[in-house]
């Protein structure tokens, strides 16, 4: 296993104001811990360097501001036909996330949808797959939120 | 939402922390412009994220699960998701509607780990039926990243 960087206290502070807002201030940060900026931005450019931080994300309701809608779509695939559905599902505007899963169901994806209208636009779009045998839509009625409090520990942990 | 909001939030989608000055630049403007205009976008909701990626390798968790739920049909969703959302592990959770009413994910460090996240969220109070499914591969990036910026730089140029 490759050695990995400890992680302490301080750095699960950094990341965490980091996973709320790519652009938090590293003033307020250092305050906090009784650190310097420039010691805040070292153990940010360390974590960088050491692959733990890998770049950032931004997800945006281009069309419709509250419509922010997930769609969680489940496939039952015929068998050597999941890696050529998962192709065409990534190719769906606002994919956020499509893998092979074992379970129930073969192929699972989330997709960002602003409208009835899109998510009929999916569905359809999925339909038309060769491979796919079975397709189960579940909506998200809360807006996709993420928790990195549930998973930032320390090494030592 | 015009071209200029168009614009910034395909910059900001290749880099969420770029400056806003290289920004303004790039596109022509002042910077007081993009940050008012950035400002304005996160207050409406246009910008519903703007955060870093880690590697949830890196971090020690080597797999994920996505969890679909049943509820007791007398039970609250909101009140169970809520549970959810603070139980340790939980990346993601939310309420559904359609065959379940509950959508969760799961980052864990090996099987055992899976295996006992998964027993306490069973152990809930007012879940009836929890179907997990593996993923091959595991979510890595955490949070997750969207292409919706590749339709949106083709309509930005037009």
């Amino acid at each position: 296993m490759n050695p990995q960087l400890k992680i302490d206290e301080i750095d699960v502070r950094i990341l965490e104001a980091l996973l709320r807002d790519a652009r938090c201030n590293f003033a307020e940060i250092a305050k906090n811990s009784n650190l310097s900026i420039t010691a805040i931005a070292q153990r940010y450019k360390k974590m960088k360097k050491a692959g733990v931080i890998t770049g950032t994300t931004l997800i945006a309701n281009l069309e419709n501001p509250r419509g922010n809608g997930t769609l969680v779509v489940d496939i039952i695939a015929e068998a050597d036909c999941e890696n050529a559905i998962i192709k065409a599902l990534k190719k769906l505007p606002g994919v956020l996330n499509c893998c092979k899963v074992i379970g129930k169901y073969d192929i699972h994806a989330a997709i960002r949808v602003g409208s009835l209208e899109q998510i009929d636009n999916v569905s359809n779009a999925v339909k038309k797959v060769r491979g796919v045998l079975k397709i189960e839509l579940t909506g998200c009625t809360d807006k996709l939120d993420f928790y990195p409090e549930n998973i930032l520990k320390t090494s030592s942990e | 939402m015009d071209n200029l909001d168009r614009k910034i939030i395909q910059e900001l989608s290749e880099d969420a922390r770029k400056p806003f000055m290289t920004i303004a630049q790039k596109l022509g403007t002042s910077t007081q412009t993009v940050i008012r205009r950035y400002n304005e976008m996160k207050a409406n909701g246009t910008i519903g994220l703007s955060a870093i990626t880690i590697d949830l390798e890196k971090i020690g968790y080597h797999g994920t699960a996505h969890m679909l739920i049943n509820i007791k049909l007398e039970a609250d969703s909101a009140e169970i998701v809520e549970q959810l959302k603070k139980t340790q592990n939980v990346i993601i959770a939310t309420r559904t509607t359609g065959s379940y009413e509950a959508y969760a994910v799961l980052a864990f460090s090996d099987i055992n780990d899976l295996f006992r996240n998964v027993s306490k969220i069973k152990a809930l109070p007012n879940i009836r039926k929890v179907d997990v499914f593996l993923a091959v591969p595991g979510i890595r990036q955490f949070p997750l990243r969207t292409n919706q910026f590749n339709a949106c730089k083709k309509s930005a140029e037009t």
